[in-house]
């Protein structure tokens, strides 16, 4: 596997019926309305976001929600730098799903993802059922951002994304050694030439 | 024109002594004092061209020469110096600037950062050509160099003897002395001076011995030393040094150490040359076992790159003169281009990178046992050197990567079945095949025209006929994106997000096939397909492929790796998803 220097792969990620697939396609077609973006478009994504001065370009895939496809999680999340966590906020059994995929990925890629819970149809706030406050203590105290956003009112994605480049941004920079910067051309190193002996009188 | 390759050599530096910078060319001069270690230089003697010092021909290595003091062009070091492309005229440069410059360039490309653990790390294969070549210095330096009384042609001679020494001696690192003093061949000499240095090594090799020995390894060590010195010098060791170092060594137990120490001044001795220190360093390296990983491979690349006459086979890619060219003019794309050029390159010979192939086919069939490693670094190596081999090539951003491609197809046209069968497994093959008869479920739900479904199935079968991991991987997207692009479902499907995001589409027909309709129309594709031994094929992309998956080439593979999972697990789905 090559390095990414400027690619990021982002999965999705929550129980059926909280709106990924929404969000995904929302974000999409959101500024993208009249022409196609590929022809994977309703499932992969690839978007190219300017953070932190540079280029970089998010590769967000979408998973399957089925319950029965839940035991392929790894496959998908294998090498990715971030997850977008879906919850609806109407549905406490779809929070109670985050913390078991938190756990998960935690427990199987490690501290080095970047997580953000996202409280989707924020639009029916008047249904909620996930209560705000443990919402965000629970984000906190797993390290991760928790966002609110609407697939249907188009609120809160572009920030969802943005500051999740962000955050996957930084820690690549934090893992790179700082000893090897980018740089166009090879730095050319010879080792430092012994210094001279005296003079030996066994040559000839 | 000898003048002018002479002069592009002093001026490239390859044939100045990387230690000293002198240019040294052999000479007949009587009364001078040898400028390394004293004594009067009767006959034999070499005089740098450029600064006029003398020394004897066995001396020329000897780290008590000075510099070189020519001002016209002073010895620089290359350290920590890069060297622009442009700023080096490609049009004249030797193969060694060519190398350098394709390097540079293949470095810079995405494909070249993840490979930069195969492309020199500090520079050691790849010397930086001399600074951009100036008119006016030309000239300046032809008018010196004509000054001097060698004739060019005894020059280019004792050139090319070097260089095939020195090749020769990178080549089997055991042979080089133990002495740190590797020095260019030396004539044998006389009965009578054979008489007298036999004596004078014999007894100066005891007494360095013994010194050496006893200095790491006390009396016991002092007397083991001489005695192991005597021998080696007994035994026709030419210098008493030789005798101190091998008694020394010996009893102190750093062999090790010592040999490493033989190893950095071995690749230290060959700067400018490129080729020659790669060799030099790769060779040492697998001696030494610095890295372990495709060490035999990097040695058998640099032992056929040795042997090729790289200078004599560089093919310059130009569309005027080539005779390729009236063939490529009729190919399009880039790909199709540089797949010819490989295929071409590769057939004759000649060229330096059939030779590495040559060298590594043969190994790999030696080597069964390492079979993925080895067909990577196979790959790797041969690709790098074809686009080194071609300064043009290098240029292309996505030059390496073609080039990956088509050297693929050359190996793998005759190493697949090898390389295939290791990925085989004949319990997941039966479980697949009891999968596979179940009926297909969620394809039912599609309407009647099934198009593009049966188009996916198709080009899921063609992997068996791919060869290549680029070719399967592609075989894999046209299939997935096949089933996006089916999205008659009937109106009644249960539709997870129908509400959200997607009422701003006009054509309710038309809706995307989401990820949770994808998946099992994967499920049902990779049934109808009945691709034997699929998850082989997935396997062998995984391994082989040079894609970091990040794209829609990974989503593909991951779709239809995750199909073949549910199929697998669960051979036994219940037939509605």
């Amino acid at each position: 596997m090559g390095p990414r220097d400027n690619g990021f792969k982002v999965v999705l990620l929550g129980e059926g019926r909280v709106g990924k697939t929404s969000i995904l396609l929302r974000y999409v077609k959101g500024e993208f309305s009249d022409r196609q973006v590929s022809t994977l478009q309703a499932s992969y994504l690839d978007r190219r976001l300017a953070v932190q001065d540079q280029s970089i370009q998010l590769s967000i895939w979408d998973t399957a929600g089925q319950e029965r496809f839940h035991a392929l999680g790894p496959i998908y999340y294998r090498d990715a730098d971030g997850a977008l966590l879906v919850y609806d906020i109407t549905d406490y059994s779809s929070f109670n799903k985050v913390t078991k995929w938190v756990r998960e990925l935690r427990q199987i890629v490690g501290a080095e993802i970047c997580i953000t819970i996202a409280g989707n149809k924020i639009d029916l706030e008047k249904h909620r059922a996930v209560p705000e406050d443990e919402a965000l203590d629970y984000a906190r105290s797993v390290n991760a951002t928790h966002v609110y956003t609407s697939a249907k009112q188009n609120k809160g994605l572009d920030h969802a994304f943005l500051d999740l480049a962000d955050r996957m941004c930084k820690r690549r920079q934090a893992q790179r050694p700082p000893s090897n910067p980018s740089r166009k051309h090879l730095l050319l190193v010879d080792e430092p030439a012994a210094p001279p002996k005296p003079k030996q009188n066994n040559c000839c | 024109m000898e003048e002018e390759s002479t002069r592009a050599l002093v001026n490239e530096g390859m044939m100045r002594s990387p230690r000293h910078g002198h240019a040294f060319a052999k000479q007949q001069m009587l009364g001078r004092f040898c400028a390394g270690c004293g004594k009067l230089a009767w006959a034999s003697a070499c005089r740098c061209l450029l600064c006029g010092t003398t020394v004897h021909r066995s001396c020329t290595m000897l780290r008590s020469v000075p510099k070189c003091t020519w001002a016209g062009d002073p010895l620089e070091t290359p350290s920590e110096r890069t060297v622009p492309w442009d700023e080096v005229d490609a049009s004249r440069a030797s193969l060694a600037a060519v190398r350098y410059i394709s390097l540079q360039r293949v470095a810079a490309t995405g494909a070249g950062r993840a490979l930069r653990g195969v492309l020199p790390s500090n520079i050691a294969a790849v010397a930086a050509p001399r600074r951009r070549r100036d008119d006016a210095l030309l000239a300046a330096e032809a008018a010196k160099i004509k000054r001097l009384p060698v004739k060019p042609t005894e020059l280019t001679s004792l050139l090319e003897l070097a260089t095939a020494a020195k090749h020769a001696r990178a080549l089997e690192p055991h042979l080089v002395d133990e002495d740190e003093e590797v020095t260019t061949p030396r004539r044998p000499p006389s009965r009578s001076r054979r008489l007298g240095l036999w004596a004078g090594a014999t007894a100066a090799g005891t007494v360095a011995g013994g010194v050496v020995g006893s200095a790491f390894a006390g009396p016991a060590g002092a007397l083991l030393g001489a005695k192991l010195a005597q021998a080696a010098v007994a035994s026709g060791a030419t210098a008493c040094n030789v005798g101190a170092f091998v008694g020394g060594a010996a009893v102190s137990y750093r062999q090790r150490h010592l040999l490493r120490s033989v190893s950095a001044d071995v690749a230290r001795l060959w700067t400018r040359r490129d080729d020659a220190r790669r060799v030099a360093e790769r060779a040492l390296n697998a001696a030494s076992g610095a890295t372990a990983a495709g060490e035999p491979f990097d040695a058998a690349a640099a032992a056929a790159l040795a042997r090729a006459d790289l200078d004599g086979a560089f093919l310059e890619f130009d569309p005027a003169s080539d005779p390729l060219a009236p063939k490529l003019a009729e190919l399009a794309t880039l790909d199709d281009q540089v797949a010819i050029f490989v295929q071409t390159v590769l057939a004759t010979r000649r060229t330096a990178p059939a030779r590495v192939h040559a060298a590594l086919s043969k190994l790999f069939y030696q080597r069964r046992h390492h079979v993925l490693p080895d067909v990577v670094a196979w790959i790797r190596c041969v690709s790098l050197e074809i686009v080194a081999y071609h300064a043009r090539l290098a240029e292309a951003a996505d030059a390496l990567e073609l080039a990956f491609d088509a050297v693929d197809r050359v190996i793998l046209s005759h190493a697949y079945d090898i390389v295939f069968a290791k990925f085989d497994d004949p319990d997941r093959n039966r479980l697949l095949e009891a999968a596979c008869d179940d009926p297909t479920s969620y394809v039912f739900k599609l309407r009647k025209n099934r198009t593009h479904f049966n188009k996916a199935v198709a080009a899921l079968k063609t992997l068996d006929a791919a060869k290549t991991p680029s070719d399967k991987l592609r075989c894999l997207v046209s299939s997935v994106e096949a089933l996006a692009r089916s999205p008659l479902f009937d109106k009644d499907d249960d539709d997870d997000d129908r509400d959200q995001g997607r009422n701003n589409n006009n054509n309710n027909n038309n809706r995307d096939v989401t990820a949770d309709v994808l998946l099992p129309l994967a499920v049902d594709c990779v049934r109808a397909a009945r691709v034997p031994k699929l998850h082989a094929h997935l396997a062998f992309v995984e391994h082989l492929g040079r894609d970091d998956f990040l794209g829609v080439q990974g989503y593909a593979l991951t779709t239809i790796h995750c199909a073949l999972s549910v199929l697998t697990k669960n051979p036994h789905t219940p037939s509605a998803f």
